[in-house]
């Protein structure tokens, strides 16, 4: 009835991480939202107390946002291996 | 019901800062938030220490639910405006379970937290204290949740809504991108249940998508109004947003929260299970 899932072990076992510096300091509380190749809607967190954020996807492209009172930034990233991908953002 | 009934934004909140009979209360995914800043005079509600029983898997019992109203001051009476993170996830689950225990003066913050904190609106760390209320003991609207049984019966036959991810609907994750991949035995999904993202209904800010918008949304998925619908997603908080928008924002009948959602249904023995993207055929399958 459900046997196995080919693209479950490939799945969430990769991670976007990064970090949300504003003025100089990292911001805790700041709003990323996790955008597939589609620019579909996948996941939003606020970052941790020291700016961080972290979301586990599969392989491929992905547009990380950040939401700020003044806008979004946009940023494009493409996860090939278990090292995953770093994204920074610098406001 | 509709939008004007169930949705305060942060003027109303504003100009209701001192009436004694409105009390704000804060329901977070992450606890801890209230504590680095809060709307001022909002109390905190635990959705895992207040709303989850602490032992088996179920709601509180009504006289816990009366006794956590009495002790923040809130009687039958009180208007309730609930705001929280996460687009209000865990403020609209709260929302239903005020309704499924039968308290209907009851209120949305439209956009939650988060546009209050965009908008660069004030928090503050100082606790309310608010006197003690005898809370009436309530009786459960059983008409409002629907449970594993009931979920099963009606594959194939009643409008079923898979609010979750397209990731996690067709078993690609087990859970949010931005939480850790546990929880339930099975990937995958209701076989013949619909997949329309919670995230659909909401604005960037986390506010709601206008009424024409989100009948768009669901009709284009299939969905008519009236007819008797399931809503769930992994644990019941996403689906209780989804379950706010259908029956609270848009007034539709026969709408129910399944709060066992993924993390149950996943995991039973028996049941059919569908994978991939497509909604399937009662019997399930995919693989």
């Amino acid at each position: 009835m459900c046997g196995a899932n080919p693209e479950r072990s490939q799945t969430g076992d990769y991670a976007i991480t990064g970090t949300v510096v504003v003025d100089g300091e990292r911001k805790a509380g700041a709003y990323v939202r996790l955008l597939d190749k589609n620019g579909e809607f996948v996941a939003e967190s606020p970052t941790s107390k020291g700016g961080a954020f972290a979301f586990f996807v599969a392989q491929g492209s992905w547009t990380v946002r950040l939401v700020l009172p003044s806008g979004s930034i946009d940023r494009s990233t493409v996860v090939v291996d278990q090292a995953g991908s770093t994204v920074e953002f610098v406001v | 019901m509709s939008r004007t009934d169930v949705l305060v934004n942060a003027e109303w909140v504003l100009a209701h800062a001192s009436d004694p009979n409105v009390v704000l209360i804060e329901v977070d995914e992450d606890v801890s938030a209230y504590d680095t800043g809060h709307i001022a005079g909002a109390v905190r509600v635990d959705w895992r220490q207040d709303l989850q029983d602490p032992v088996r898997r179920d709601l509180v019992t009504p006289e816990a639910f009366a006794a956590l109203l009495s002790k923040n001051g809130i009687g039958p009476d009180t208007t309730v405006v609930l705001y929280g993170g996460n687009n209000n996830w865990f403020a609209a689950y709260a929302y239903w379970y005020f309704k499924l225990y039968g308290h209907d003066n009851v209120k949305l913050l439209d956009g939650g937290r988060k546009k209050w904190e965009l908008d660069g609106r004030e928090l503050v760390t100082e606790v309310p204290v608010r006197a003690a209320t005898d809370y009436p003991v309530p009786t459960e609207r059983v008409e409002l949740r629907s449970k594993r049984d009931e979920v099963i019966a009606a594959i194939g036959k009643v409008q079923l809504i898979d609010v979750r991810s397209p990731d996690e609907y067709s078993g690609r994750l087990l859970a949010p991108a931005h939480l850790p991949q546990e929880q339930s035995q099975r990937p995958g999904h209701i076989p013949t249940a619909s997949n329309v993202p919670w995230s659909k209904a909401a604005n960037d800010d986390g506010t709601f998508k206008s009424d024409a918008d989100l009948v768009e949304l669901y009709t284009t998925a299939g969905l008519t109004e009236g007819a008797p619908t399931i809503a769930y997603c992994r644990i019941g908080e996403r689906s209780a947003h989804t379950w706010f928008v259908l029956h609270e924002v848009l007034g539709w009948d026969n709408v129910t929260n399944y709060d066992g959602s993924w993390t149950e249904y996943g995991s039973l023995v028996g049941v059919p299970v569908q994978i991939g993207d497509a909604a399937g055929s009662p019997a399930g399958g995919g693989a």
